[in-house]
């Protein structure tokens, strides 16, 4: 699956915005790469949601959210460092 | 009652078949919110501090479905902290180390309803070979309570009620973000209203929790039969209609029921599942499961034409592999899977559809 990250707020951009992600990974994982991609510790505070809209569960699989939510083929990941849509 | 059947007529009063609807409609609810299982929790009793009262180290709880492991930590902290544990080993446990593990080895998560972990454990009982008996009662879901070493990656969450309450509301606007494209009918909800459907579930209270989820959880009413043929040549907007059974908000106009199937010991999947079908009828479990797992479903096929000596024939029998568990309760194949997903869905929305196959 084609992930989008798209950065909200203050958060940086990254070089690279899409990625491919094996679907069958859960979205914790996404996470996870995420801040190995920005270079952030587990500690800073980091928020992903769907479409600007939702949070996902950490166990919901990258598969099911991009089958429920894609958009033009791929899954849009925004992040940010402040709770956005809590 | 009529508060929590959510059919919006204009004026006049419900026809008798409505109040009907909402009586139905309010009583699966009630019955799905007063759900409860059981549950007897024991400390690993490697882990079980010097001095403690080994007699009592199991605690039973009957549980509500909708209720979440972290809520019920200050419940099981008190009696074993009480009863169990002496002074000494009290003010050294750190509960947030604290976690839960079936006896199969399965760890438990925060973020699950217990009704969802109870009936996950029975349908992976379903397949492991030494099945039990079935019995009339509902035998205790056995956890083992361990206080140290939490295996974070497996929990990824910790076990506050903060978080929970944030995994809760998560899986609230993921349900209405399927059901209608957007979250605003979540995000829509007063800071007062988003904080009482948590309360609601914290202290379980149905009038509490179904005051704001009314608003969210679309309305049971009946689909709208397929337009007339040759009727006048533009649609009538429902407003001018008498005491409609159009709903805009309704169950069955909602895009996708937010519906999760999970399999003994296996992936959780999640399809598209329109309320309607193609040909307009209302999309049934018998449907959705036969599409999407056809070799535990098998489809039946049609009645072969009627003869002579049968004038009445039936379709051939199918095999029963498997069966279908909703909210603790086997489920028929025809029941409309828009109905289930407004009257048996989890109080996160979500419809939670668990398999065990059938032991010959």
């Amino acid at each position: 699956v084609v992930v989008r990250f798209k950065a909200v707020g203050n958060a940086p951009i990254m070089k690279q915005n899409f990625y491919k992600i094996t679907s069958s990974n859960r979205f914790q994982a996404v996470i996870q790469f995420l801040r190995k991609e920005l270079g952030w510790q587990a500690g800073e505070p980091l928020f992903t949601y769907i479409n600007l809209s939702f949070s996902p569960a950490p166990d919901d699989t990258v598969a099911n959210l991009f089958k429920a939510c894609g958009t033009d083929g791929h899954l849009i990941v925004n992040y940010s460092t402040t709770q956005a849509w809590g | 009652m009529s508060a929590y059947g959510t059919t919006r007529q204009p004026g006049g009063g419900a026809t008798p078949k409505d109040k009907t609807t909402d009586y139905h409609t309010a009583l699966f609810r009630r019955l799905a919110w007063e759900g409860t299982v059981p549950v007897e929790i024991r400390v690993d009793p490697k882990e079980l501090p010097a001095n403690s009262d080994r007699g009592l180290e199991c605690y039973y709880i009957q549980a509500p479905r909708v209720s979440y492991l972290p809520l019920l930590l200050p419940e099981i902290r008190r009696f074993l902290m009480d009863v169990v544990f002496d002074e000494a080993a009290a003010s050294s446990l750190k509960e947030e180390d604290w976690w839960f593990e079936t006896e199969e080895g399965t760890i438990t998560k925060w973020h699950w309803p217990l009704g969802l972990i109870y009936d996950n454990h029975a349908i992976s009982l379903t397949v492991r070979s030494s099945a039990p008996p079935s019995t009339a009662m509902a035998p205790p879901l056995r956890l083992i309570l361990h206080l140290a070493s939490p295996p974070t990656e497996k929990l990824m969450l910790s076990p506050s009620q903060e978080a929970c309450k944030q995994a809760f509301m998560g899986q609230l606007k993921e349900a209405d973000f399927i059901r209608w494209g957007s979250t605003k009918r979540v995000t829509g909800l007063r800071k007062l209203e988003q904080d009482g459907i948590w309360e609601g579930i914290r202290e379980h209270n149905f009038d509490d929790y179904w005051r704001v989820a009314s608003k969210v959880t679309p309305s049971a009413s009946q689909p709208v039969p397929p337009p007339l043929a040759g009727a006048s040549g533009h649609v009538r907007p429902p407003s001018t209609d008498a005491p409609s059974t159009f709903d805009r908000d309704g169950a069955y106009s909602v895009r996708c029921i937010p519906v999760r199937v999970y399999l003994p010991d296996g992936p959780i999947l999640q399809e598209f599942v329109p309320p309607l079908l193609e040909d307009g009828t209302p999309n049934t479990l018998y449907h959705f499961l036969s599409t999407h797992l056809p070799l535990l479903f098998p489809p039946r096929p049609p009645a072969p034409p009627p003869s002579r000596a049968k004038p009445n024939p039936q379709p051939p029998a199918v095999p029963n592999l498997a069966f279908v568990m909703i909210q603790g309760v086997v489920s028929p194949p025809e029941a409309e899977m828009a109905w289930l997903g407004v009257c048996m869905a989890g109080a996160d929305g979500w419809l939670s559809i668990c398999v065990g196959i059938n032991r010959t």
